[in-house]
C-alpha cells in the first residue's frame, strides 16, 4: 500500500511537469505527434489502465458471450470430427488438404504482422509501432493458437500427434527430419514460444503498474504473480531492455523463417503448383500483408470501442496502409511471376496448373484472390483513402478474404488437378469444416476480448517513451528545474516511463 | 569436473586390456552380461532412461485414446489336418450359368478367405473374374435368410420377423411343400420346379430321377438371363442344340457383332486369356490379332477393338449380311439398311476375314435374333472357323446350353391354362427377373414354395421356404465346355445350420413325397453320396492309366479339381443353308427411334448376388459407374432429349460431376426408371442399361439400388434390344463414377503405338526427353541423383503391366479387395472420391473423336517408387522403403497427415477417412484375410505388392533351404486374377525372371519417368492393330503447348 501511494504522488507530480513542458511553444512538434490529445504521462496510465480497472460493461459481456458461442460451435464441430473421423470433412483421396491447411496457413500468416511490428520495427526504431505492438503481438499469439487447432486436428489420428515430436521412446522410433511437416513442427512451436515470451516480457512493467493500482484482491494477486516482482528499479529496466532487445533479435529471423517453412510444405513437394521456388518470399510477404490487414481490422474496432483515438492515430493507419500497399504489390508480383515461370518453364504440367487456376473449376477463388489482394490495395496510393478509417476497415477485410483465398487457391487447385487426369476431382467443404473455421474466429475474439479487458492493450511504458519530452533532453529549460534533475539523471528515454518506485 | 578414484595402478594407467576388462564393471552401473547391461548395450536404454520412458508412456497411456479391447478365445479342440496360421487349399468349381470354372479356394482355420482360378481347369487356367472373387463375400452375407418358414397366408417379412411364428424346422417346411405338391397331384394338377442354368451332370441326372419318381413333377430351367438365340441357330443350322466356346487365340481376325465376349460373357475368363495371347506383340514377334467390333452400345469388347463400327440393331444384321456376301457365305440377308460407310467397312472386314481364312472367326451376341447367328455361322463356315484345331471346335459345347425359350413359353402356357397346382422356385427369382405377365401367372398358382439364399422377391409370395446354401457350402459337380469334369467340393459346412444345398433339399423333398426314391443310396440320402455314386461311372469310364480304387480316384479328382472326360463328339460342320435363310428371313429386330439394349451387368451379372458390396463398388469397366445402373446414350440422343445445354452439363467434366436426371424407359413389357448418362461411342438412338439392379427384397446392400431393367424385357428374351419410349422426369439424381476426367490432354501417361510401328521396328517408338538417367537430345547424360543409389542386394520386387493385353475387366480390383481386406465405402463416399481400391483401371478416351473414341486402359496402383515422393514427406516415417525395394506402409505408425497422398503423383494412396468397418455385421468379418491388417480410421493405405504373399514365399524358400525365392513361386493377387496375364511380378535383380525380361521390352515405359521418382512398375504400351502413325506428330506433341481442359 505504501508503494502505491508513492506511485500515485510520483506520477501526478511529474506528469504535471511534462504538461507544462508541452505547453511551451518552443516544443511544437515538427512531425505529426504519435499521441494526440496533449496527454500527460499520467493521463496515459489512467487511459489504458482504466480499461482494466473499470467494471466490464454489458457491451463487453455481450460481445464475450457471442464470441464464446461461436467458439463453442467450433469446438463442438471439432469434437464431432475427432469422435467420428476427418471423413466428416469434404476432403477426398485426391484432395487431402482443404480448409484445414488453408486455415492453418491463414492463421499463421495473420500472426506475422505482430512479430514484424514488435520485433523488426523495434529494431528499426519505428516509434509509431508502440501504440499497436502490444495488441499486434497478442493477435500473433491467438492466431498461432488457432493455427495450431487446425494443424493438430487435421490428422487422421490426432491423439497421436505427439509422434511428430522427437522424444526418446521404447520403440526407438524417430521422426523423419526430411519432411517439411517436421520442420513446421519446430518452426511453429519455436515461433509460438518466442512470441509468447516476447509478449509477456513486454507486459511485465505494465502488469506491475496494474498491480500497483489494483483494488481487488483477485486482480492484485493475478497481476502480482505475472509482474514477476517488478520494482521498476534501474536494474529491472536494464534487464528488461536487454531481454526485450534479445527477443526482438530472436523474433526477427522468425518473421522470415516461419512462413518460409510453412511454404516449404508446398515448395518441397513435387506437385505442380506447389513445387515453386518463389514460395518462401512470397509467403512471407503475403503473411505480412494479411497480418497488417488483420491488425488494422482489430485495431480499428478497438479504437472505436475503447476510445483509443488518441493513441491509434490516423498516422498509424496511414503507415500500416502503406505497408499493405507495398506487400500487396509484392504478392501481386509473385502471382504474375508464377504465371510467367509456369509459361517459361515449358513444363506442360506446370503450365496446365496455372492456366487451370485462372480458368479452371476454381477460377472463382483465383479471381477473388486477385481482386482482393492485387487490385484492392491500389486504392491506397491515395493519401486521402489511406487516412479514411471506414475505407481502411473495409479494405482490410478484403485483404483478409483475399489472403484466405490465396491459400485455398494454392492448396486446392494444385491438388484437384494433378498429374493423372483420371484422379481429378473437386472439393467442397462440409458444414463441419465451415463451423470449425468460424469457430476459430470466435475463439480468437474470446481471447482478444479478455486480453483487451484485463491487460493493457497499449504498451504503457513504451508509449510514454515516445511522448515528447520523454526522450533524453538536451535543452534545459529553467522553468521546470525541479524535474530537470529527473531527466538528466536518467539520461535515457526509458527512465521517463512510469518508473513508479523511483520516488 | 568429475573426480575419479582409481583402485589399482592398472586402472590408473588403463593400458592393458586386462585392466579394461576389470575396470569396465566398475564404471558401468550393471555387471557385464547382466540383463540390464545387455539392454543398455543393445538398445542404448539404461535403467534410468527406461524408467523415464516407462513413466512417460504411462502418462501418455493414461491420456491417449484407445481402440476397444477385444477378447481372443483360443480353439479348445484342435482340428485335424489344420495348422493354425497356415492356409489350406481345396479345389472346387463355380458355375456361371452353364459355364463351369474350376477354382482353388484358400481357407484359414476352416473358413474360405480367397478364391483363385484352378490352373488345371480349362475355363480358368489359374485366373478368375471379379464375379468369382466377389461370390466369396456372398457366403458371409449377413442378409442371407436364416430360417425355414411355413406361412399359409403367404409370407410377409414383418410377420415373420416380429413374432417368428412361421419359423419351423427344415423337415416341417419340406413337409408343407410335399403336402402342397400332393394336393396339386390330387386335384389333377402338376407341380413344376423352376431351376436356373447349371453345368452339373449329377444335378441333371438328379432332376431326371426326381421327374421319374414323381410323374407330376417337372423341372423347368428359367434362367434370369434368358437368351438362347445362339443355341437356337446352332440347332437349326448345324443340328447341334448347344452353344460353343470360341477359342480366340486361334483367330487372327475377329469380328464381333454385339458379342461382348471380353466383358459380360459367362466364359469371359477363358475368352480374355485366349484373346490376350495374341495381343502382346514385340519386335521379335510382331504378330497380333485384329479385333473388329460392330455394336450398338459401347461394350468392353468395343473398347478393346482395333476397329469399332457403330450400328443400330437392324444394321447389325445387315452388316453380317454384307460380310456374308463379302466372304461368299452360303446364307444371305438384306444389307440395305447400312450406310455407305458401313458397307465399305463390311467389305473391308470381309476381305480381312477371307484373307485370314482358317484363322478368322465371327462372334455374334447371344441376344441378337437367331437369324443373325445363322449369318454368323455361315460366315464362320465360309472363313474356316470350324474345326478341332480352329477357333470353333464344335465339341467345345457348354453343357445344357440348349435354348430355354421353348420350355419357358410352354411353362407360360401351362400356367395360363391353370394346369399347375404347385410351383417350387429352386434358386431362381422370377418375381424379379421375369416379365409382369409371368409374375401374375405365378401368383395364381395355389402352392408356391421356394429354396433360396435370400428372402428375395419370389420368396415374398411363397408359403413355405427353406434357405439354400451357398455354392461353397454345397457338394456338386460341373462339366466344362471341353468335357472335363470337376467336383464342387464344399469349403465349409453351411454357416447357417438351418440351410442345405439345393440338391440336398430337392432330394429330401422327393423323399418326403415318395419315400422309396434314392433306394440305391440306402440310409445315406445326401447329395454328396449321389455325386460320388455317379462318379463311379466316370471312374469306370475313364480309360488308360487311372488310380487303382475309386477312393484313390476320388481323392485325385478332389486334389486336381478337374479330370478330362470323353469329349462330345466333334461334328463335321454342314450348314443347312435353307434353315439358315429361313431364320434370316424371320429375324425380328427391334426398330424405332429409340431402342433399349439391356445387357448383363459387368459387376452384378444377372443380379443373383447383388447383395455383395464388392460388386456394388466395382466400377463398371465401361462407365466407371458404381452403385447404380444407368441409361447410357450418345451425346446426340441426350441432346435430343434434354437440349444441348443440359446434355453437355451431364456429359461435361466440370463439377458437379455426378448430377444427372432420371429418365423413364417404357417398353411394351414394362417400365424402368434410370439415371441418364452420356457415354461416348454409343450408337445414336440406342439406350443401354444393365440387369442386376433394382432389387426390392434382397438385403441391406442391394435394396433400392438402381432400376430393374428386366422389367422392360420379356421372360423369353430377358436381355437384348427392345423398342422403348423415353420420358425425362424432373428429378435430378447423383451417380457415383470413379473417374470424372477421361482426356489425357496430350499428357504422355498412357502410351500407345500401332502394330504397324511394331512391325517396322520403329527405333523411336517413344520419345523420351528430359528424363533423368537418360540422354538428352543434346546427348548429355542427365544424372539421376547426386546421391548414390541404394544397392539392392538379394530380392528387388518389380512389376510389368502390359496395357496391350489388359482388357480392363476389373478382376484385379476385386481380387485385390479380397486379398487385402480393402473396405467398401458406399455410394455417398464414392461420390466424394473416397473409394478404397488399391488398384484401379484408368480409362482414357481419345477426345478427338468422342463419337467413337479409341480407348486406353491403364491399371494404376502404387508404383513402389525407388525415390518415392511419399516417403520423404511423412513426418513420422510411417511410409518407408524396404531393402527389397517395396514402398512400405506402417499403419501403426501413421498419424494421418495425408501429406504422402498429396505428394503422390499417381494418386494411389487411399485414406481411411472414417471407420469403414463400422456397422459390419457378423459373419462378414470372416471374409478377412488374417495375413493382412484391417486398417483403422485415420491411417493411410495403399498397394503393398501383396507383401504378405512375399513373406509367405520367403518363409517357404527358407524352409526349403533356398537363398532366393524362385521366380513364379508366388503371384500377387492382381496378377493371379488377371485373365489376360497382363501383370508380371517378380525379382528384378534376377536377370532370368520373367519380370526382368518383360520390362526390357521395347514397348516398356515408366509413367511420369521425368519426375525421377523411379517407379518399379514398367508399363508396356498399348498396341492397336492399325497402320503405323507418322513419328513426327508424336514428338511435336511433347513440346507443343498443352491443351487445356
Amino acid at each position: 500500500m505504501e508503494a502505491k501511494e508513492h506511485v500515485a504522488t510520483a506520477t501526478a507530480g511529474y506528469s504535471n511537469g511534462v504538461g507544462s513542458y508541452l505547453d511551451s511553444p518552443s516544443a511544437k512538434p515538427i512531425r505529426e505527434p504519435l499521441v494526440l490529445g496533449n496527454k500527460t504521462i499520467h493521463q496515459i496510465t489512467e487511459d489504458i489502465c482504466g480499461v482494466a480497472e473499470q467494471k466490464a460493461t454489458p457491451k463487453f459481456w455481450a460481445a464475450l458471450l457471442a464470441s464464446m458461442l461461436v467458439a463453442g460451435a467450433g469446438i463442438g464441430a471439432l469434437t464431432y470430427t475427432i469422435a467420428v473421423g476427418i471423413g466428416v470433412w469434404g476432403l477426398n483421396n485426391t484432395i487431402g488438404w482443404g480448409w484445414d491447411i488453408t486455415n492453418f496457413v491463414f492463421w499463421v500468416g495473420i500472426g506475422h504482422a505482430g512479430t514484424l511490428i514488435s520485433a523488426v520495427l523495434f529494431l528499426f526504431r519505428q516509434k509509431w509501432r508502440t501504440a499497436i505492438n502490444r495488441s499486434a503481438e497478442a493477435m500473433t499469439i491467438f492466431a498461432v493458437i488457432n493455427a495450431a487447432v487446425f494443424v493438430l486436428t487435421h490428422t487422421g489420428r490426432p491423439w497421436l500427434d505427439y509422434w511428430l515430436l522427437p522424444y526418446p521412446n521404447q520403440m526407438k522410433m524417430w521422426v523423419n527430419f526430411r519432411s517439411p511437416l517436421e520442420w513446421d513442427v519446430f518452426a511453429v512451436s519455436t515461433y509460438f514460444t518466442i512470441s509468447l515470451l516476447f509478449w509477456f516480457t513486454g507486459l511485465v512493467p505494465d502488469l506491475a503498474t496494474l498491480r500497483n493500482r489494483a483494488k481487488t484482491k483477485l486482480a492484485k494477486a493475478g497481476y502480482t504473480i505475472f509482474s514477476l516482482g517488478w520494482t521498476g528499479s534501474t536494474r529491472n529496466w536494464h534487464h528488461y531492455e536487454f531481454a526485450y532487445m534479445i527477443f526482438a533479435g530472436l523474433s526477427t529471423p522468425l518473421v522470415l523463417s516461419v512462413h518460409s517453412i510453412v511454404s516449404f510444405d508446398f515448395a518441397v513437394s513435387i506437385l505442380p503448383g506447389w513445387h515453386t521456388t518463389i514460395f518462401p518470399p512470397y509467403f512471407v510477404a503475403g503473411a505480412i500483408f494479411s497480418g497488417f490487414a488483420m491488425v488494422l481490422t482489430l485495431m480499428l474496432v478497438a479504437r472505436e470501442i475503447l476510445d483509443l483515438h488518441d493513441y491509434i492515430t490516423l498516422k498509424h493507419i496511414d503507415n500500416m496502409n502503406k505497408i499493405i500497399l507495398a506487400t500487396g504489390m509484392i504478392v501481386g508480383y509473385a502471382y504474375a511471376m508464377e504465371m510467367f515461370i509456369a509459361y517459361y518453364s515449358g513444363n506442360p504440367y506446370e503450365r496446365f496448373v496455372f492456366f487451370n487456376r485462372a480458368f479452371g473449376d476454381y477460377a472463382w477463388s483465383y479471381w477473388a484472390m486477385v481482386t482482393c489482394n492485387v487490385i484492392s490495395p491500389q486504392f491506397f496510393w491515395s493519401a486521402k483513402l489511406r487516412r479514411n478509417v471506414w475505407f481502411t476497415f473495409v479494405l482490410s477485410i478484403f485483404v483478409n478474404i483475399g489472403m484466405w483465398f490465396e491459400r485455398f487457391t494454392i492448396i486446392s487447385t494444385s491438388l484437384h488437378h494433378g498429374y493423372l487426369p483420371s484422379s481429378w476431382h473437386y472439393y467442397t467443404p462440409t458444414w463441419v469444416e465451415i463451423t470449425i473455421f468460424i469457430g476459430t474466429f470466435g475463439l480468437f475474439m474470446v481471447f482478444f476480448l479478455l486480453f483487451a479487458k484485463y491487460l493493457p492493450i497499449i504498451a504503457i511504458g513504451e508509449v510514454k517513451s515516445i511522448m515528447p519530452g520523454a526522450q533524453p533532453s538536451h535543452h534545459h529549460h529553467e522553468d521546470h528545474g525541479e524535474h530537470g534533475d529527473y531527466y538528466n539523471a536518467g539520461g535515457h528515454y526509458a527512465e521517463s516511463n512510469d518508473a513508479q518506485a523511483k520516488h | 569436473m568429475e573426480r575419479k578414484y582409481w583402485k589399482s595402478l592398472d586402472e590408473l594407467s588403463a593400458k592393458s586390456s586386462l585392466s579394461e576388462e576389470y575396470s569396465s564393471p566398475a564404471t558401468a552401473e550393471f555387471a557385464d552380461g547382466s540383463a540390464d547391461n545387455i539392454m543398455e548395450n543393445t538398445s542404448g536404454i539404461n535403467r534410468r532412461s527406461f524408467i523415464g520412458i516407462l513413466s512417460a508412456s504411462m502418462a501418455f497411456a493414461a491420456t491417449a485414446c484407445r481402440r476397444p479391447d477385444t477378447k481372443i478365445v483360443p480353439v479348445v479342440k484342435a482340428s485335424e489336418y489344420l495348422t493354425p496360421g497356415l492356409p489350406t487349399y481345396y479345389t472346387t468349381v463355380f458355375s456361371h450359368g452353364n459355364a463351369a470354372i474350376g477354382l482353388v479356394a484358400k481357407t484359414r482355420d476352416g473358413r474360405p478367405v480367397k478364391l483363385e482360378g484352378n490352373e488345371k481347369h480349362i475355363a480358368s487356367m489359374g485366373s478368375s473374374s471379379a464375379w468369382i472373387q466377389g461370390s466369396l463375400l456372398a457366403l458371409y452375407d449377413p442378409d442371407r435368410m436364416k430360417n425355414p418358414f411355413v406361412n399359409k397366408g403367404g409370407f410377409t417379412p414383418s410377420t415373420v420377423k416380429k413374432a417368428a411364428p412361421g419359423f419351423v424346422s427344415i423337415a416341417t417346411a419340406l413337409g408343407a411343400m410335399a403336402e402342397g405338391m400332393k394336393n396339386a397331384d390330387g386335384a389333377g394338377k402338376v407341380s413344376r420346379i423352376l431351376i436356373g442354368e447349371h453345368a452339373s451332370p449329377s444335378f441333371d441326372a438328379l432332376t431326371k430321377e426326381i421327374e421319374a419318381a414323381i410323374p407330376s413333377v417337372k423341372f423347368v430351367v428359367v434362367p434370369a438371363l434368358n437368351g438362347g438365340n445362339t443355341a437356337e441357330a446352332n440347332k437349326q443350322v448345324l443340328g447341334i442344340d448347344a452353344e460353343f466356346a470360341i477359342d480366340y487365340s486361334k483367330a487372327d481376325v475377329i469380328l464381333s457383332v454385339d458379342a461382348d465376349f471380353l466383358g459380360t460373357d459367362k466364359n469371359s475368363v477363358y475368352n480374355i486369356r485366349q484373346f490376350a495371347k495374341s495381343r502382346k506383340p514385340s519386335y521379335s514377334n510382331p504378330k497380333m490379332s485384329k479385333l473388329v467390333v460392330v455394336e450398338g452400345m459401347m461394350s468392353l469388347t468395343g473398347m478393346n477393338a482395333d476397329k469399332r463400327i457403330k450400328a443400330s440393331p437392324d444394321q447389325l444384321i445387315a452388316f453380317l449380311a454384307a460380310v456374308a456376301k463379302g466372304v461368299g457365305a452360303s446364307v444371305s440377308g438384306d444389307d440395305s439398311t447400312l450406310t455407305a460407310e458401313q458397307k465399305e467397312e463390311a467389305k473391308k472386314v470381309a476381305e480381312e476375314l477371307k484373307a485370314a481364312s482358317g484363322k478368322a472367326v465371327v462372334a455374334v451376341g447371344d441376344h441378337l435374333p437367331a437369324g443373325a447367328h445363322a449369318l454368323g455361322i455361315a460366315i464362320n463356315a465360309a472363313v474356316g472357323a470350324f474345326g478341332t484345331d480352329k477357333a470353333i471346335n464344335t465339341a467345345h459345347q457348354f453343357p445344357y446350353s440348349n435354348s430355354k425359350k421353348a420350355a419357358f413359353a410352354a411353362l407360360r402356357e401351362e400356367l395360363k391354362s391353370g394346369k399347375v397346382g404347385a410351383v417350387l422356385f429352386a434358386g431362381v427369382n422370377p418375381a424379379y427377373s421375369a416379365d409382369a405377365e409371368l409374375q401374375e401367372l405365378l401368383k395364381k398358382v395355389e402352392h408356391r414354395f421356394a429354396f433360396s439364399m435370400y428372402e428375395d422377391e419370389t420368396v415374398q409370395m411363397c408359403s413355405a421356404y427353406v434357405p439354400a446354401a451357398h455354392y461353397l457350402e454345397s457338394w456338386g459337380d460341373a462339366q466344362a465346355f471341353d468335357g472335363s469334369l470337376s467336383v464342387q467340393q464344399p469349403l465349409v459346412a453351411p454357416l447357417n445350420p438351418n440351410s442345405a444345398s439345393l440338391a440336398d433339399l430337392l432330394m429330401q423333398l422327393t423323399k418326403v413325397v415318395k419315400a422309396d426314391t434314392f433306394a440305391s443310396l440306402g440310409e445315406k440320402v445326401a447329395y454328396v453320396e449321389y455325386v460320388r455314386n455317379r462318379w463311379t461311372n466316370v471312374y469306370s469310364a475313364t480309360s488308360g492309366e487311372k488310380p487303382a480304387t475309386f477312393d484313390a480316384f476320388w481323392a485325385t479328382v478332389l486334389r486336381d479339381g478337374a479330370v478330362a472326360a470323353s469329349l462330345n463328339a466333334s461334328a463335321t460342320v454342314s450348314v443347312n443353308a435353307g434353315a439358315a435363310n429361313a431364320l434370316v428371313a424371320q429375324a425380328k429386330v427391334a426398330k424405332g427411334d429409340l431402342v433399349a439394349l439391356v445387357t448383363p451387368s459387368y459387376a452384378q451379372y444377372d443380379g443373383s448376388l447383388s447383395n455383395t458390396s464388392w460388386f456394388m463398388e466395382l466400377p463398371d469397366p465401361v462407365t466407371k459407374m458404381t452403385w447404380d445402373n444407368v441409361a447410357l446414350m450418345s451425346m446426340n440422343t441426350a441432346v435430343k432429349l434434354l437440349g444441348e445445354k443440359k446434355a453437355k452439363e451431364i456429359a461435361g467434366e466440370a463439377p458437379p460431376y455426378e448430377d444427372t436426371v432420371l429418365v423413364r424407359l417404357k417398353s411394351a413389357n414394362g417400365v424402368v426408371e434410370l439415371p441418364l448418362w452420356v457415354q461416348p461411342g454409343m450408337q445414336d438412338g440406342v439406350i443401354a442399361t444393365t440387369t442386376g439392379f433394382g432389387r426390392q427384397k434382397l438385403g441391406e446392400v442391394a435394396n433400392n439400388v438402381g432400376g430393374n431393367a428386366y422389367a422392360i424385357m420379356s421372360g423369353e428374351q430377358s436381355f437384348g434390344y427392345v423398342p422403348v419410349t423415353i420420358e425425362v422426369t424432373e428429378r435430378t439424381y447423383h451417380v457415383a463414377t470413379t473417374q470424372k476426367h477421361t482426356d489425357l490432354i496430350g499428357r504422355k501417361l498412357a502410351l500407345e503405338t500401332t502394330a504397324g510401328q511394331i512391325a517396322a521396328k520403329d527405333e523411336h517408338l517413344f520419345h523420351k526427353e528430359h528424363v533423368p538417367g537418360k540422354k538428352s537430345h543434346k546427348n548429355e547424360e542427365l544424372p539421376q541423383s547426386i546421391i548414390p543409389s541404394f544397392a539392392y542386394k538379394g530380392h528387388r520386387w518389380g512389376m510389368t503391366i502390359d496395357m496391350s493385353a489388359c482388357v480392363g475387366c476389373g478382376a484385379c480390383i476385386t481380387a485385390c479387395q479380397a486379398e487385402n481386406n480393402t473396405p467398401v465405402v458406399g455410394k455417398e463416399h464414392v461420390l466424394n472420391a473416397r473409394e478404397m481400391h488399391w488398384i484401379r483401371i484408368d480409362r482414357y478416351y481419345d477426345h478427338s473423336n468422342l463419337e467413337n473414341p479409341n480407348v486406353t486402359f491403364q491399371p494404376m496402383l502404387c508404383q513402389h517408387c525407388e525415390n518415392a515422393p511419399c516417403e520423404n514427406v511423412c513426418p513420422v516415417a510411417a511410409t518407408t522403403h524396404s531393402p527389397e525395394g517395396l514402398n512400405e506402409m506402417t499403419y501403426n505408425r501413421c498419424v494421418g497427415t495425408k501429406y504422402c497422398a498429396n505428394n503422390c503423383p499417381y494418386k494411389v494412396r487411399r485414406f481411411n477417412w472414417l471407420n469403414w468397418h463400422k456397422g459390419k455385421r457378423t459373419p462378414m468379418e470372416f471374409v478377412h484375410n488374417p495375413d493382412v491388417t484391417v486398417r483403422m480410421r485415420g491411417v493411410m493405405e495403399k498397394c503393398s505388392f501383396c507383401t504378405q504373399r512375399i513373406a509367405e514365399a520367403r518363409q517357404k524358400a527358407k524352409d526349403a533351404g533356398e537363398l532366393y525365392i524362385k521366380d513364379g513361386a508366388f503371384q500377387t493377387a492382381c496378377q493371379q486374377a488377371c485373365p489376360a496375364a497382363a501383370i508380371t511380378f517378380g525379382n528384378t535383380n534376377n536377370p532370368e525372371s520373367v519380370v526382368s525380361k518383360t520390362r526390357t521390352s521395347e514397348r516398356g515405359f515408366l509413367v511420369l519417368e521425368e519426375l525421377n521418382a523411379r517407379p518399379q512398375i514398367t508399363y508396356l504400351a498399348k498396341v492397336r492393330n492399325q497402320a503405323a502413325k507418322a513419328h513426327g506428330t508424336e514428338h511435336g506433341k511433347e513440346h507443343g503447348a498443352e491443351k487445356h481442359g
